[in-house]
């Protein structure tokens, strides 16, 4: 997949997986992973853009001695996955236009 | 390499970054990790599967675009001017400066030399004594001169013992201090790229 594109859809992943409850790095990575390849290393960029993005706030608490960063989805964060779930309608009736087409051509010969 | 090592390499390579910022990627990398431990994973699998050090540092390194390189103020005209008129002063002071720097790093070897010198001085005594031993012998006759004989065969032996010990110990202070002059190179070099990255 398109890095860029890949990048744009985990960022709306990490929101949304901040929206039932706030969330930590380890159990962000654990949400996601089921559904998209994600490292520490791709996530840490990614929730440093949504937090400079306004789209989460963060704050720690103490746990077993030592300090999580939790993450918390912002009103801001809120917006941006319904802009995306509207945008994507546009790219899934292209999709489907796609996959219809490539369908019948290839039945033709 | 564990937890601490791995953190420890991370926060070198990322010397060039802000010192806030470089805080908190140490302790992003070091809570995931520690949750992962947590979690029951070991932690040598841990930090085996985030990858190398260089390629964390170099993705977050490409990633800092919001932190230039602040450019260094140009020197103007009258600065050169200023700097070549003062070389009368600060020339002999420069030259006085590397003149320590390298007195300092032959201090350093002193130990090194002392030690090489004295291990084949060692060896060539002991030498000396066991190659002479028949010739004691011959000199002062048998049995009266045995205990000469004795004192000379051991004095040798334990001198040829200080000349093995001697070159053991050349090797390992010619490796550490090897080793502490990268240390003290690299701490050098590394203070002065941090000044010129507040500059």
């Amino acid at each position: 997949m398109d890095a860029q594109l890949k990048k744009g859809l985990i960022e709306i992943c990490v929101l949304v997986s901040l929206k039932p409850q706030d969330s930590y790095g380890y159990q962000i990575i654990k949400d996601i992973s089921p559904y998209t390849q994600l490292s520490e290393s791709t996530l840490y960029p990614i929730l440093k853009r949504l937090e400079a993005a306004g789209h989460v706030t963060t704050y720690s608490i103490a746990h077993n001695g030592r300090l999580r960063k939790y993450y918390h989805l912002t009103p801001k964060g809120q917006e941006k996955i319904r802009e995306f779930l509207v945008e994507w309608q546009d790219v899934m009736r292209v999709y489907r236009f796609i996959a219809g087409q490539s369908e019948q051509r290839e039945e033709e010969p | 390499m564990n937890k601490q090592e791995f953190l420890n390499a991370l926060e070198r390579s990322l010397q060039s970054i802000p010192y806030e910022e470089r805080m908190r990627t140490i302790a992003y990398y070091e809570e995931l990790i520690d949750d992962r431990l947590e979690a029951g994973e070991e932690e040598s699998f841990i930090i085996h599967s985030l990858g190398s050090v260089e390629s964390i540092a170099r993705d977050i390194l490409s990633g800092e675009e919001a932190y230039p390189i602040p450019e260094r103020p140009r020197k103007s005209g009258l600065t050169i001017a200023l700097l070549v008129l003062g070389f009368p002063l600060w020339g002999p002071l420069l030259i006085v400066a590397f003149v320590l720097i390298f007195i300092f790093y032959l201090l350093l070897f002193l130990p090194v030399l002392i030690l090489g010198v004295l291990s084949p001085s060692f060896l060539l005594s002991a030498l000396l004594g066991l190659v002479g031993l028949p010739f004691l012998a011959l000199e002062s006759g048998l049995p009266q001169g045995f205990p000469a004989l004795l004192l000379q065969g051991g004095a040798s032996l334990f001198l040829l013992g200080l000349s093995l010990l001697c070159a053991v110990g050349t090797v390992y202070t010619a490796k550490s201090v090897v080793k502490l002059g990268k240390v003290v190179w690299r701490a050098l070099l590394s203070r002065f790229q941090r000044r010129r990255n507040e500059a």
